[in-house]
């Protein structure tokens, strides 16, 4: 098992390094660059705002540039810097984005895991009766209807109509409400729809059969027995969930104007901006690969099927 | 639906109660700063907190942009316009209590200029002398051969001579004439190597030396001529910045400086090594930007005949390399050649092709006050300007010519302008930020007015989404919202809100027509495109949003008359299209339309495909492109018709005009006149007046007449401000000042004298527009009419009002700018 840990751990830093090749170069493939806009700029400083980080010279040039301060783990100010905030580090422009994204991630990552499971395990439980039909009806229209559209609906209930909670921003208890529920519920209803899936192949296997047969009270042979193995998909579902939750989402950002990664990435790249660019990426890779890392290793502990023989 | 009834009454959700009752005014910007700088201040957003923060020699009035005395308590100009005194306020003082000086003005323009600062804004003091020159660098240093002044001085050209086409490649003199070489005082330089002299057919001589790669530039004159004889006839030989071959001009084009620097020449090399973090910056060369770490061991050599290169010891850690170089603890400079310990590869040139080790030429170290036309002297100001320019008053306001805070500049460098830093000396001070969230500007207890600023504090947010705004507005977050981010499906209910408030806007939307390639090289074919579109039809789509318009300049630019283009005609249209090859629309070559995304921009991209469908049966194309990828598209030519839009920084017909001369970098539409070049040429190089304006209508009729753009549209400045908001005016050129701004029955100084009598015709003109000004006082004896009860009912009428423009109403702030400017 340390083994396996040690092995994928040490696969990350070539992986992300593959990503960030990968973004380096699809950045500059995009046509206009950093400086570009509606009026032509002064000649001169245009020339001299493109050969201070050398972005005049050819790609590959520029991509030994950036091998070379990579590989030195030395960062200068053409690979730290916003290019398109005199002043502003990468570094500085993430952290400050970051962890709004991360708190928004984890209260809709709440709101998923006790609405979907919740309306999974009862809708499991009590099959094909009307509650199962409800929960399940509703997942379906959860997963169907896009946060762009949910969002400004919950707004117009819950902010314009009844007046509880603010339409936007990010500054109190008040307003984490509707982002979060924006962004947690097509999670909830996937996972809804994956537990009770899998609560029900689980249901029908002989260990299920056999600890009712043993007399053990229904409580315990569902969370000991069938919860851990009725669960197992919705655990692998969870690393790319989690990841995709907590490094952002453009859309809900955009709805309820928060200043998180998920924006902050968006416009970057709109704006050229390709040290932040790389940077947004280097944190969405780097936070998927340990989250699925997580996954395996959870999944080797909770299903002893699949635990790695090594 | 009844228009006006619900008009402030509770139904108009758009116009809701304040959740908050604090002297503090909620404001939405959309946009964020990038910088705060104001050296490096680039757009709109920047330019809103900068205005906040900073305070220029002159601030504008909020509504007729009337220019009036700030941080400048009076000021002087000379009889030819050129050169102008301003007396600081002795009060004016930075949010830290040091006075501001003079040369904290001085300073903060150079740096505007440096071209290691690469501002953005620097072509706006090309009004100053000299500032041309210096920006581009094309500032030479001379160096004869056997010239060794003790202090180099340096040539500039007067003109854009640099480039090689310019320069001639021969000097040339009568027959017989022997030469001899002068240095940069045109004294006789002894013990020089005679030139090589070549006589051609036309009986004159040649001379065909060329500089040798240490020098700079090299001053002949005939032997033995007289002093003055020397300055009409000299010839001077210059290696132009841009590194292409070296060519000769009259020295009569040059300016010669004499530095104060102490320049150090070193013989030989000599190495020392540096613990103190070293900073190299830009040079103009740029291809020789450098940067040394914290921690690199560098030779510091020097370099034979070459007067080179600043390094420039920076305390603390170094930063980002666009950081310039300020005067510093260290005291002197050292002007010397640096490299690091890797030897550069040299480029055929000579001059070394990496960015890991630079060197500096060190015509970019100079003390600007001997060649740029700016001067500080005690509390006095002084301007030399190229030529005369009456909006020069007005352009002092822009951040562009704003003081910089020396004193801070030193100690914290380029980080300055960060919040822990920053000093400023405007109406407010930066209290805190949340980047992408928004910024809190409380009322600074050191600016010198502070007692007519009556705002506790503003906080500008950058919600980016229009819709989210409106939300936040309508549950009383906020109290205004920047112009112009209205999404149009919402306009019909937002235009009967108390809080809905419209205004010229001194803009224009057009179509760029690519006139190089078919079918758009036939001016048939672009008349007709033109002809086939219903203007006002294509404005009442956008809901009264923008004003039909069928020529470029919007109204209101002072004493320019209104040249309507071609009105719509199909039939005509039609005719055009048939006459240049295509009756009927058949066979027309497939077009593109190009634009960017942006709900608007595909509303009008829309209803005009179906307009030149049904009039010239005519199948165009549409193409929405990111923003970047529309951009460069543009740049490269590569479309048929695009959009385009353009707002004026000033109330200057010139600036739309100039888009279409052929050297301009705006114009992408490949028009080509030599004829408009020749009269947009002569109108620039006049001052504001009759005959200059005559001009520029001959260049607008002459672009009516050849329509390498299709004007559309004056756009209109539309924007919801709560009704009890006052003072927060709306202007044609979209300036906002906060410091004007208070909440209704919250004025704590309350108006201390009636307005200056002169201004009453102004009002009188005003009250006839559509735009209605109440008055307010002005403070301190200076004309002004602060804004009152301005813009809440005015949508109303502008409805009922014909949408066209008629002269008379569109040249009415021009005219109050001109009365009370007397």
């Amino acid at each position: 098992m340390t083994n396996f840990i040690l092995r994928r751990l040490a696969q990350i830093p070539l992986a992300l390094f593959a990503v960030a090749i990968l973004t380096f170069f699809l950045a500059r493939v995009a046509p206009g660059g950093p400086f570009d806009g509606a009026r032509q700029l002064p000649v001169e400083v245009e020339r001299r705002l493109l050969q201070t980080c050398h972005l005049d010279a050819p790609v590959y040039e520029q991509f030994v540039d950036f091998l070379r301060s990579w590989l030195s783990f030395k960062a200068d100010g053409c690979t730290s810097m916003s290019l398109q905030m005199p002043g502003r580090s990468v570094w500085e422009i993430i952290s400050e984005a970051f962890p709004l994204s991360l708190q928004l991630g984890l209260y809709s990552l709440g709101v998923a895991l006790l609405l979907g499971l919740t309306a999974g395990i009862v809708a499991a439980l009590r099959q094909n009766t009307w509650m199962d039909h409800v929960a399940m009806s509703t997942a379906i229209v959860g997963v169907s209807v896009p946060n762009f559209i949910l969002g400004p609906l919950l707004i117009l209930v819950f902010s314009l109509t009844l007046g509880w909670v603010p339409p936007a921003r990010w500054d109190s208890a008040a307003s984490w409400i509707l982002p979060s529920l924006t962004l947690g519920l097509a999670y909830s209803a996937y996972i809804s729809r994956l537990t009770r899936a899998g609560l029900l192949e689980v249901v029908r296997q002989d260990f299920m059969r056999t600890a009712r047969a043993k007399g053990l009270p229904v409580r315990i042979i569902l969370f000991r027995h069938g919860l851990r193995a009725g669960l197992l998909p919705v655990i692998s579902y969870l690393g790319p969930a989690i990841s995709s939750l907590f490094t952002g989402s453009m859309v809900v950002e955009q709805i309820f104007s928060i200043p998180g990664l998920g924006r902050t990435f968006v416009t970057a790249a709109l704006n050229r901006d390709y040290n932040v660019v790389l940077g947004a990426i280097l944190i969405y890779a780097s936070f998927l690969m340990v989250m699925n890392l997580i996954v395996d290793v959870l999944y080797g502990l909770l299903d002893p099927r699949v635990r790695i023989e090594s | 639906m009844s228009c006006a009834a619900d008009v402030g009454n509770d139904n108009d959700v758009y116009a809701p109660k304040r959740t908050s009752n604090e002297n503090i005014l909620r404001y939405n910007a959309y946009e964020e700063p990038a910088t705060i700088d104001p050296s490096l201040v680039h757009g709109g957003a920047d330019a809103l907190i900068v205005r906040q923060l900073f305070e220029g020699l002159v601030s504008l009035e909020p509504i007729t942009q009337i220019p009036i005395p700030a941080v400048a308590s009076s000021w002087t100009q000379s009889e030819d316009g050129k050169s102008w005194d301003f007396l600081i306020r002795p009060e004016a003082t930075w949010s830290d209590g040091r006075a501001v000086s003079a040369e904290d003005f001085r300073a903060g323009i150079e740096r505007v200029l440096r071209p290691s600062t690469m501002s953005r804004q620097a072509p706006e003091l090309y009004v100053l002398k000299n500032a041309k020159a210096f920006h581009q660098g094309k500032i030479a240093m001379v160096v004869g051969k056997h010239v060794r002044p003790r202090r180099p001085p340096f040539v500039t050209l007067q003109e854009d001579l640099t480039s090689t086409s310019t320069l001639a490649t021969l000097a040339t003199f009568e027959k017989g004439v022997a030469v001899e070489l002068l240095d940069s005082n045109l004294r006789r330089v002894a013990g020089q190597r005679p030139l090589l002299l070549r006589k051609t057919p036309d009986e004159k001589s040649e001379v065909t030396s060329t500089l040798a790669p240490h020098q700079d530039a090299l001053i002949i004159a005939k032997r033995g001529a007289s002093k003055a004889d020397r300055r009409q006839q000299a010839w001077v030989q210059l290696r132009p910045p841009d590194g292409g071959q070296a060519g000769w001009t009259r020295e009569k084009h040059l300016i010669v400086v004499y530095p104060e620097l102490n320049f150090r020449r070193v013989e030989g090399e000599r190495r020392f090594s540096s613990r103190v973090p070293l900073r190299v910056a830009a040079s103009d060369h740029a291809d020789v930007a450098a940067w040394v770490d914290d921690d690199q061991e560098i030779e510091v050599l020097s370099k034979r005949g070459a007067w080179l290169l600043a390094v420039e010891p920076i305390s603390g850690r170094s930063g980002f390399i666009r950081e310039d170089h300020v005067d510093n603890e260290y005291g002197d400079r050292h002007w010397l050649l640096v490299r690091t310990k890797v030897p550069p590869p040299l480029g055929g040139d000579g001059r070394p092709k990496n960015s890991s080790y630079g060197w500096l030429p060190a015509r970019e170290l100079f003390r600007s006050g001997d060649l740029l036309g700016i001067r500080a002297e005690q509390d006095t100001l002084h301007f030399e300007l190229e030529q005369p320019q009456s909006s020069f008053l007005a352009s002092l306001a822009s951040p562009a010519f704003f003081p910089l805070p020396q004193h801070v500049l030193v100690k914290s460098g380029s980080r300055w302008s960060r919040l822990e830093h920053l000093v400023a000396n405007g109406a407010f001070i930066l209290e805190r930020r949340r980047s992408g969230d928004h910024l809190f500007l409380s009322r600074s207890e050191r600016y010198w007015n502070r007692n007519d600023v009556h705002l506790d504090g503003v906080e500008v947010l950058f919600v980016v989404d229009e819709h989210t705004t409106l939300d936040l507005f309508r549950t009383g977050r906020l109290d205004a919202l920047a112009p112009g981010h209205l999404p149009v499906e919402a306009l019909p209910a937002l235009k009967r809100s108390a809080a809905f408030r419209s205004s010229n806007l001194f803009a224009s939307y057009f179509l760029n027509l690519n006139t190089t390639r078919a079918p758009f090289d036939d001016v048939r074919i672009r008349r007709a495109f033109h002809l086939a579109i219903d203007r006002r039809l294509l404005s009442k789509v956008l809901l009264g949003m923008s004003e039909p318009a069928t020529h470029l300049v919007p109204p209101g630019a002072p004493d320019y008359p209104v040249l309507e283009g071609l009105a719509a005609d199909t039939v005509q249209a039609r005719k055009l299209l048939a006459e240049a090859g295509f009756p009927d629309g058949k066979k027309f070559p497939r077009v593109e339309y190009l634009f960017h995304s942006g709900a608007q921009h595909k509303l009008i991209a829309e209803v005009l495909q179906a307009m030149w469908l049904k009039e010239l049966n005519v199948e165009v194309s549409l193409v929405n492109q990111e923003w970047k990828t529309y951009v460069k598209r543009v740049e490269r030519r590569q479309y048929e018709i695009a959009k385009a839009d353009f707002v004026g920084a000033t109330l200057d017909p010139a600036l739309f005009l100039g888009i279409f001369s052929s050297s301009s970098g705006d114009n992408h539409t490949g028009f080509r006149s030599t004829n408009y070049d020749d009269t947009m040429q002569k109108a620039k190089a006049l001052l504001p007046s009759l005959e200059r304006n005559q001009l520029l209508a001959t260049a607008e009729e002459m672009l009516n007449r050849e329509l390498p753009l299709l004007p559309l549209l004056f756009f209109r400045s539309e924007a919801l401000v709560l009704p009890e908001v006052q003072g927060l005016a709306q202007n044609q050129l979209g300036t906002t000042y906060f410091k004007n701004v208070y909440f209704d029955g919250m004025r704590p100084h309350l108006p201390q004298r009636m307005p200056a009598l002169d201004l009453e015709n102004a009002l009188k003109q005003r009250n006839q527009s559509p735009t209605k000004a109440g008055i307010s006082p002005s403070h301190d004896g200076q004309e002004g009419i602060a804004e009152g009860a301005a813009f809440q009912k005015t949508h109303k009428e502008e409805k009922s009002s014909s949408p066209s423009f008629s002269k008379k109403k569109s040249s009415l702030s021009s005219e109050a700018v001109q009365e009370s400017h007397d």
